[in-house]
């Protein structure tokens, strides 16, 4: 009866042609939640759309027992770096400013260096998530949380980081509740943080943007733009692209994007141009390898190309419906997407394509973070893990790509 | 054998055969030979692991046993008779709900395909029909009735004034004298007081003390009142205590509010990290958790947290990732879907049987996955509309071919 029940799923299966994926999976009847059943099983890597390389179910699938255990070698493109990180942890942002200096931070204050050899865990002393890092250099590195809650790298004693709490933009519990998600400047003295839309103490206009006018010597924020912020990318002071969600919040329609060529208003304001993210989700990262050249990313896998001059975001296929979070590339040719479901896209000048990685524990994380110090060195992050590329592998799935 | 029925039967062997391959690390390309590839990610129904003399299966528009169609409900087989409140034992033959009786305060649920009553509860009673009456519906609150306190029939003895929370009178060392006082606010802890410290009711219900005539000033933080329970004795005032024992000359010296080394009473120390706390209307608490972390809601002119509470910043979706960071998303049974805080991420979770198909938060998870024949066990999977295959519990619905068992 058992046996005859088996064959009855796997061809009701057949029915509707979903096969291929189901049929190679190693796992039980793992009947979850429906929230999940969108969830692909046996996908080891990248995105959940079927490809070729779907047939190997022993990972990415949530029962391990099932399969034999991928010890060892990880023949994949990305393989998981061993961290003090608890893997009940997210990581949210990667950084660094060099191949032997880069931070990675995240929930719970979690905050993580790599010296060149080894992850070790370092503290600022918040409980709270950190959603950003970014530095102009190894002594000059920024951490953002809330409107409360910046710090900045402030030397280091016997090798390791002391950190401070930079001026806060509101101090709590003002703007209780806001998050900030992106860092990004031009110099130590001309650092920009974004997220959520709030006002500061003397002021009612709420800003998504602040630049810090001189924060090295302690002085103020000043709210640059009233759009809610999930990314900056810039050439330049006077080339600055900002994406995010018209509201900042999850599930909020409409997407947001505008762009800086360093002129002023009347006011003295700087002055922002609206560009056309031509989506409904939110769009989560931006990068660019220089004026002409930027890509954003967002939910449901969108991918967008734009640059100076250009009036909209240019829609580009994706080899994805997951949401992408994090952008970076080495080159225009060499350019890295990270997002849910252990989703790694990679575009090589062409088209973007799905990557490979072994996932530790067999599961499918969210990634939130990628940055690289070459086309060779590069660092993903995300739930509870650390992953990296170490450049083409001869005998790595997707090799070919 | 018709044609279709002959590729039915070839499927179901490749599939055995690839199934049977297990985990063994050969790769098995079945994306090719099993095409279309699919566009959706596969049912959750469709995972099995072992090799298996097989059943051929084919699509049917039949309803299993225990569904059936109704009208106006808009999937095929979606509707259990015998649990559907709105299809109880026939089609359109709805369950009344409490808003029905009203103050009878019973409402009743499909069990075993009729409409059964059961007593409707809210605001911290708890209704029965002690009684068995149908008329007067579920009458009796046993967590504050005497005569049925705690349990239908279980009489407080006599003499026994209050019921409280389903006990019979009042906590231990705790007297009963009501609430002749009126006092503001209602009559707190159900009219049960402790004679050894109420001013007004020191000793017995009733006596009342006043300050004394001849006594000098109180010493710091100390008021004459009720002590033992007798008037004219020196007490702390409230949110301070006596921790050295000397009372004369320097009175109640602690403030046990938010002095982390008496945090509550002399000598209640807190830990490392933690501060004394004390809620507006509450007792000191030493906080938070060492899973936990403070939120401010007001500080001082020092930057001191003057008020605020605890909160586990990786799973509260009222302060994910950051102090009163509210995930967004809509919550209501008609939405089927929650925001979450996972790790400290927002996120929108959707109930067992639903899912946010269309991507549109404001409408929540609007697709019934578990009936939808158009998603059926996940977005966008479609069962065959040309035989009418409906949706059951997520899967859609095969049935034994004509052709019989087929074996290996």
């Amino acid at each position: 009866m058992r046996s005859a029940r088996r064959a009855a799923l796997a061809v009701a299966t057949l029915g509707v042609g979903a096969l291929a994926l189901a049929v190679a999976s190693c796992a039980g009847s793992e009947v979850e939640g429906a929230g999940s059943t969108n969830e692909p099983r046996t996908i080891p890597a990248a995105n959940g759309d079927a490809g070729p390389d779907a047939s190997d179910g022993c990972e990415g699938d949530g029962d391990v027992d099932a399969c034999p255990s991928r010890a060892g070698a990880c023949e994949d493109e990305w393989c998981p770096v061993t961290t003090p990180l608890d893997p009940a942890l997210g990581l949210a942002s990667v950084w660094g400013s060099g191949p032997s200096d880069v931070w990675a931070v995240g929930a719970a204050g979690s905050v993580l260096h790599w010296d060149g050899s080894a992850w070790t865990a370092a503290s600022v002393g918040t409980s709270q998530s950190l959603y950003a890092v970014w530095g102009t250099g190894p002594n000059d590195v920024w951490i953002a949380s809330s409107p409360s809650v910046i710090f900045r790298k402030a030397g280091a004693v016997d090798g390791a980081a002391r950190w401070s709490l930079a001026p806060a933009i509101v101090e709590a519990p003002g703007a209780r509740g806001k998050v900030l998600r992106a860092l990004w400047g031009t110099s130590p003295s001309d650092v920009w943080v974004g997220g959520d839309l709030f006002a500061s103490a003397s002021s009612s206009t709420r800003w998504g943007l602040w630049r810090s006018a001189a924060a090295g010597s302690g002085a103020a924020w000043t709210g640059t733009s009233p759009r809610a912020v999930s990314a900056i990318w810039g050439s330049g002071p006077n080339d600055v692209w900002i994406v995010g969600g018209a509201s900042g919040e999850l599930g909020d329609a409409g997407a947001s994007s505008a762009h800086t060529d360093g002129a002023l208003t009347e006011e003295g304001l700087l002055a922002w141009t609206a560009v056309d993210t031509q989506s409904t989700g939110t769009l989560h990262a931006v990068w660019g390898s220089g004026p002409s050249d930027v890509w954003a990313v967002g939910d449901f896998g969108t991918i967008r190309h734009g640059g100076r001059g250009r009036p909209r975001w240019i829609a580009v296929a994706s080899p994805t419906t997951k949401t992408l979070r994090g952008l970076w590339g080495s080159a225009p040719d060499d350019v890295w997407a990270v997002g849910d479901e252990g989703t790694l896209l990679h575009y090589d000048g062409v088209a973007w394509a799905a990557s490979t990685a072994t996932f530790p524990s067999g599961t499918r994380p969210r990634l939130f973070g990628v940055w690289g110090s070459g086309p060779s060195d590069v660092w993903a992050v995300g739930d509870g893990l650390v992953l990296h590329y170490s450049g083409p592998k001869a005998r790595a799935r997707g090799a070919g790509r | 054998m018709n044609a279709k029925k002959l590729s039915w039967l070839l499927l179901t062997a490749s599939v055995v055969f690839t199934s049977w391959m297990g985990c063994s690390s050969e790769r098995v390309d079945v994306g090719t030979r099993l095409s279309p590839t699919p566009e959706e990610d596969p049912p959750f129904s469709a995972s099995e692991d072992a090799a298996s003399p097989a059943l051929a299966m084919c699509p049917t528009s039949e309803c299993p046993s225990d569904r059936t169609t109704c009208p106006g409900n808009p999937f095929p087989c979606s509707v259990d008779l015998s649990s559907d409140g709105l299809n109880c034992g026939a089609c359109g033959n709805e369950c009344p709900g409490a808003t029905v009786f009203g103050v009878l305060r019973m409402g009743t649920r499909c069990v075993g395909g009729t409409c059964q009553r059961e007593c409707v509860s809210t605001g911290g009673a708890d209704y029965r029909d002690c009684n068995g009456v149908v008329d007067d519906g579920c009458e009796v609150d046993i967590l504050s009735d005497v005569d049925h306190c705690g349990a239908c029939g279980n009489k407080c003895p006599e003499g026994t004034a209050v019921c409280i929370e389903g006990q019979c009178g009042c906590p231990a060392g705790m007297t009963h004298c009501g609430c002749a006082g009126g006092s503001i606010g209602g009559c707190a802890n159900s009219g049960c007081t402790d004679t050894k410290v109420d001013d007004n009711n020191c000793g017995a219900c009733g006596t009342r003390c006043r300050p004394p005539t001849d006594a000098g000033p109180p010493p710091p933080n100390t008021v004459y009142g009720c002590g033992g329970g007798e008037c004219g004795k020196l007490r702390c005032q409230p949110g301070w205590a006596d921790c050295d024992g000397d009372v004369a000359s320097n009175g109640c010296e602690v403030r046990i509010v938010d002095d982390p080394e008496h945090c509550g009473g002399c000598g209640i120390k807190c830990g490392a990290g933690q501060i004394c706390l004390t809620a507006p209307g509450g007792t000191p608490a030493c906080v938070c958790d060492p899973s936990e972390t403070l939120c401010p809601t007001s500080v001082d002119g020092d930057g001191k947290v003057v008020n605020g509470y605890c909160a586990d910043l990786l799973i509260d979706q009222e302060n994910c990732g950051v102090c009163g960071h509210a995930c967004p998303g809509p919550t209501g049974p008609e939405y089927h879907g929650f925001p979450r805080c996972t790790k400290s991420y927002c996120e929108y979770g959707c109930e067992a049987g639903y899912a946010d198909c269309d991507q549109d938060l404001s409408n929540g998870c609007e697709t019934k996955i578990d009936s939808d024949p158009n998603s059926c066990g996940a977005c966008g999977h479609r069962c065959d509309a040309d035989a009418g295959q409906p949706c059951v519990n997520g899967a859609c619905r095969t049935v034994e071919c004509d052709a019989g068992p087929v074996t290996q």
